[in-house]
């Protein structure tokens, strides 16, 4: 009992000691901590916030059967159910022209309950009108940011009377966080035009208070059916089947996954400096044990201050993740943007206590793991040996082999070797920094690979997607478009396709994601869907999937795989080809037309073009002109973007990525560098005589610390082939994770990746702080005192 | 000529927390060059602590210390560190040699630290041999026996030819027969001209000395 206490006393005692450790548990548990509880927040915001907003299911229906969908949602058990209406126009701004939902203005509360008036005034009398946007919607040119008040707009509507047009002045601008009937923005008018009424769709949104949201859309589809309903969608907000809150938590591993294994670091300080400091008390530990003290003694001695500090570490870090995670969550998540501001004031940031305790727990687990080590080498101490060295004891006799140049150097490389608990600690810690540099640089590598794909190998200059504003078109949409597109010369090739989406179970346990279902209805498959493999599909029952898909799913040529439908229900695919595109990055799934697994006819309304144009053509001009010029009276252009936009976009995100991941890289150093400093402190007090006679013989502090270098750099080329190994497994766990939010592109092992410039900033970094833990020890270093015993 | 060490009243204090220990209290004494000089005393008398001061390990609290004419006490700690390796050959108490350099490199370091010009190795192992270690140059510190240690710190000291060496003890773990043979070297290397100051509570080594000076409680009493 009396050892225990005096391994307690070693806390305050060795305060140097305790103080690295516990700087290394609250920085590892915090930045863990803080990761996973904002995820866990933005999850639970944008749950709660569809939730207050949409309910807990949602059916899309025509005007006229919005009292039926109402009363059957009811029947069905909901608590409340509330209706929005939107009546699907042609919007023109500028010389852009897009398919917009248009609400009433005293509707718009109702389906964005965040939804602020960022600049101008509210539209008040005929001819004017509000544009509402969605907050983050930036990406692939579907953003409507650039409208400002006092913009004119064209409205364009399509109803069974005859076409209807107007000219409005847009007054104010709205932001807010929901999609309006599927689409990121809507234009906002005081009242809707008398001859648009009854021509709208109506979301109808339930809320249950019992049951469960899926079981219960089931039945929902069934009636509606029954009843002679048309569903033109079905929408169940469950936190496991928010596609939203899938894309974001996934998106999220990108960050978490490299930063979890900083976790690892909380292990190697107590196993390296405890093992340390077990030799440099080998005589007294070796005298205790000739006196008769127990290994379970000594091992208390050993392990409890350790876990002591790591104990004061965790609550330490608990209670800043309590104090500040908010505010920290705010300045890098929520920043200056309102909405997100809006969210998080109004849903609250939840300091989840499952995910305080499992940071805590996983760095005490591993302070723990790592207070085994000196535990290990305690209890194999060789008494009568250690009783008769009078220097500090080898662990093992290094090789006699004489090194070129100076012996200092040549008896730090020995030092190294002789002492495995050292090197052991500080090739972890550097293969644990390289790992991590090395894994993010392979991971960005993916994303430059995709883009390099995007444009050198991809053929596809423009993407245009239409639809039918009138509900039975005369000619089918994808007709229409494929004579336009087919005739121009300056095409080289299209493919006309048409798709629907729905969340879907993978097979073998992949999780969820949100899957594209395409068809390929006209021109050349090969544009936008090249093959890698096999064949595309000829008849139901079988599927052409992204090589990515396969690879994230392991499976090939021949496989059956098994996915939910956006009918309902089921359905097995036999693949039969290998695509290769990015599209839905990666997710989606080629099937015949005939394949019976769309909810609508395949483009009767709805369909979209990949066009390769020939070379020399201007996309950004062809794309203008495919949006205006030609295209039938009911027919108009929903999202059209050329290749340039694509990349653009994934260049912004690449960049955002480097930007968090120089700072994941920045504390990985930051971690590594106090474990390698912590090391070398306990080692340069365990060899302080050493220390102290080549300095009485003259030798400068700048050898001994040369002397830490050279071994710094020898644990780092011993760390290389670690490094390697935990960069690419790290870099194909994240790959994984974000597949959903990137696309799955697996990581390839290259040599090339230890060397990037993440690794030398981060390495310079963490060499500097652990020399400087040497240099300051060295400076406390009293000569006449280590020398007299 | 000058004198190989002068102290002039120096005074060392140590501070443990807030006790003051008065450990040297107002020494002076010189010793003259080329000789062979003890320092006596019991055990606690301050010893150990006038051989730092001499090396300019350690700085006096009070007084000057010369050595070869130079004022050690009051120059930096830098300029020290270059001045001692080539002016000090020092043997400590408890040998302290460098756990990881074999005997032979162990004598090797000092000269390599004092730029000592010719074959290094060569001087090294006829050192080693002269103490009675032919053989075992290539062991490690932790592979010799303690008075075999202390023979390879003797080496060490006086490998590169210092004018003055400091020994702390230098017999105290030797067998009659390596005694023999390091006082034999002791004196050999005080009759070259250069000077050996050495502190020891053994009465032959005492009775070999050129000159003693005997300490008792931080005092010189007798010279
Ligand atoms: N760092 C220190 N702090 C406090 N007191 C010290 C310190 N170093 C030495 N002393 C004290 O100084 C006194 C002289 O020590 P020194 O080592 O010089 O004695 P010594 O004559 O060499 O003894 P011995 O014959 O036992 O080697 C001792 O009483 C010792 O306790
Ligand atoms: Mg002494």
């Amino acid at each position: 009992m009396n050892i225990a206490r005096a391994g307690l006393r070693l806390v305050y005692k060795k305060k140097l000691e305790t103080i690295v450790l516990i700087i290394l548990v609250v920085l590892v548990v915090f930045q863990h901590g803080f990761l996973e509880l904002t995820r866990y927040n933005v999850g639970y915001h944008i749950y709660g916030q569809l939730r207050d907003e949409m309910g807990d299911l949602a059916l899309i229906v025509p005007e006229a059967k919005a009292g039926e969908a109402a009363s059957l949602l009811e029947d069905l058990g909901a608590s409340r159910v509330e209706a929005s209406t939107f009546y699907l126009v042609k919007l023109s701004i500028g010389n852009k022209t897009m398919l917009a939902p248009l609400i009433a203005l005293d509707e718009l509360g109702r389906f964005s309950a965040v939804a602020a008036l960022k600049a101008g005034s509210p539209p008040q009398g005929p001819g004017e009108a509000g544009i509402y946007t969605v907050v983050a919607s930036g990406a692939r040119g579907m953003s409507l940011d650039w409208v400002e008040p006092g913009m004119e707009a064209v409205i364009q509507a399509y109803t069974p009377r005859g076409p209807l047009s107007m000219s409005v002045n847009i007054t104010g601008v709205y932001k807010g966080f929901s999609w309006a009937a599927g689409y990121p923005y809507a234009i906002v008018l005081p009242s809707i035009p008398e001859a648009l009424v009854g021509q709208g769709v109506v979301v109808v949104s339930a809320w249950l208070d019992t049951g469960d949201p899926e079981a219960t859309a089931e039945r929902l589809a069934s009636l509606a059916k029954e009843r002679g309903i048309p569903v033109y969608g079905l929408l169940v907000n469950t936190p496991e089947r928010n596609p939203i809150i899938m894309l974001v938590k996934s998106a999220f591993n990108l960050l978490s996954i490299p930063a979890s294994i900083m976790l690892a670091f909380a292990f190697i300080l107590p196993a390296a400096a405890g093992t340390v400091s077990v030799f440099r008390d080998l005589r007294s530990l070796a005298v205790l044990r000739a006196m008769g003290a127990s290994i379970a003694e000594l091992s208390l001695y050993y392990t409890l201050p350790w876990l002591a500090r790591g104990l004061i570490g965790s609550i330490i870090a608990a209670v800043l993740l309590a104090l500040y995670s908010d505010d920290i969550y705010f300045k890098v998540f929520v920043g200056d943007s309102d909405i997100a501001r809006a969210m998080a004031e109004a849903y609250g940031f939840k300091l989840d206590p499952a995910t305080l305790l499992r940071a805590s727990i996983i760095a005490l687990a591993m302070v723990l793991a790592g207070g085994l080590v000196p535990l290990a080498a305690a209890s194999r101490v060789r008494v009568v040996e250690a009783l008769r060295s009078g220097e500090l004891p080898l662990a093992w006799i290094p090789p006699r082999i004489p090194l070129p140049g100076p012996l200092q150097l040549r008896s730090s490389l020995r030092d190294l070797a002789a002492r495995w608990w050292k090197l052991a600690g500080m090739v972890l810690a550097l293969g644990l920094l390289w790992g991590v540099s090395a894994a993010l640089e392979m991971e960005t590598g993916s994303l430059d690979s995709i883009i390099g794909f995007l444009e050198d190998e991809y053929p596809v200059d423009v993407y245009a997607g239409f639809i039918s504003l009138a509900p039975q078109p005369p000619e089918p949409v994808y007709s229409a478009i494929g004579e336009i597109v087919a005739g121009d010369p300056r095409v080289q090739g299209y493919t006309l396709y048409y798709s629907e989406s729905t969340v879907t179970d993978l097979p073998r346990g992949h999780g969820r994601v949100f899957m594209t279902y395409i068809t390929v209805l006209q021109g050349d498959p090969r544009v936008g869907f090249p093959l890698e493999e096999g064949r595309y599909p000829q008849q139901p029952g079988e599927a052409a999937i992204s090589k990515y898909m396969a690879a994230y799913l392991g499976v090939s040529l021949g496989d059956r795989i098994t996915l939910d439908s956006p009918v309902g229900g089921r359905v097995e695919l036999e693949v039969v080809g290998l695509s290769v595109s990015m599209l839905n990055n990666g997710f989606y799934v080629i099937v015949a037309p005939d394949s019976g697994i769309f909810q609508a006819e395949p483009g009767l309304r709805e369909a979209i073009v990949m066009i390769d144009l020939e070379d020399g053509v201007d996309p950004e001009g062809y794309a203008r002109e495919l949006k205006e010029a030609g295209l039938p009276p009911y027919i108009t252009a929903t999202q059209v973007f050329i290749r340039e936009d694509l990349v653009d976009s994934l260049r912004t995100m690449t960049s955002m990525v480097r930007v968090f991941y120089s700072g994941i890289a920045l504390l990985t150093a930051l971690a590594a560098g106090i474990a390698l400093g912590g090391i070398l402190m306990v080692d340069a007090s365990a060899r302080a005589r050493e220390h102290g006679v080549l300095l009485a013989m003259g030798s400068g502090r700048i050898h001994i610390l040369l002397g830490y270098l050279i071994q710094a750099l020898a644990s780092l080329a011993t760390a290389a082939p670690l490094a390697l190994a935990l960069g690419y497994v790290t870099a194909l766990a994240t790959a994984r994770g974000t597949a959903l939010a990137l696309g799955y592109v697996p990581p390839t092992p290259s040599v090339g990746a230890l060397a990037s410039s993440l690794l030398w900033g981060s390495l310079l970094v963490s060499l500097a702080i652990a020399l400087a833990a040497v240099v300051l020890h060295l400076r406390r270093l009293r000569l006449s005192e280590v020398l007299r015993e | 000529m000058t004198a190989a060490l002068e102290f002039d009243n120096v005074w060392k204090t140590y501070k443990t927390g807030k006790i003051e220990e008065e450990v040297l209290r107002g020494v002076s004494f010189t010793v003259e060059r080329g000789t062979f000089t003890a320092i006596v005393g019991p055990s606690g008398s301050g010893k150990s602590t006038i051989i730092f001061l001499a090396a300019g390990i350690d700085t006096p609290t009070k007084g000057t210390v010369r050595v070869l004419g130079e004022e050690i006490s009051g120059k930096g700690e830098s300029w020290r560190r270059k001045w001692r390796r080539r002016n000090i050959g020092i043997v400590f108490q408890f040998f302290h040699l460098v756990p990881t350099l074999t005997a032979l490199e162990n004598v090797i370091l000092s000269m390599e630290l004092a730029g000592t010009p010719g074959d290094r190795k060569a001087r090294a192992r006829e050192l080693l041999e002269f103490v009675g270690l032919g053989g075992k140059e290539d062991k490690y510190p932790s592979e010799l026996s303690g008075g075999e240690q202390q023979r390879v710190a003797l080496a060490r000291a006086l490998a590169h030819n210092p004018p003055l060496v400091l020994a702390d003890e230098p017999t105290a773990n030797l067998d009659y027969e390596n005694k023999v043979r390091v006082v034999k070297l002791l004196r050999e290397a005080a009759s070259e001209g250069r000077t050996v100051v050495f502190a020891t509570h053994d009465p032959e080594l005492v009775q070999g000395a050129d000159r003693i000076i005997r300490v008792l409680d931080g005092r010189v009493v007798e010279e």
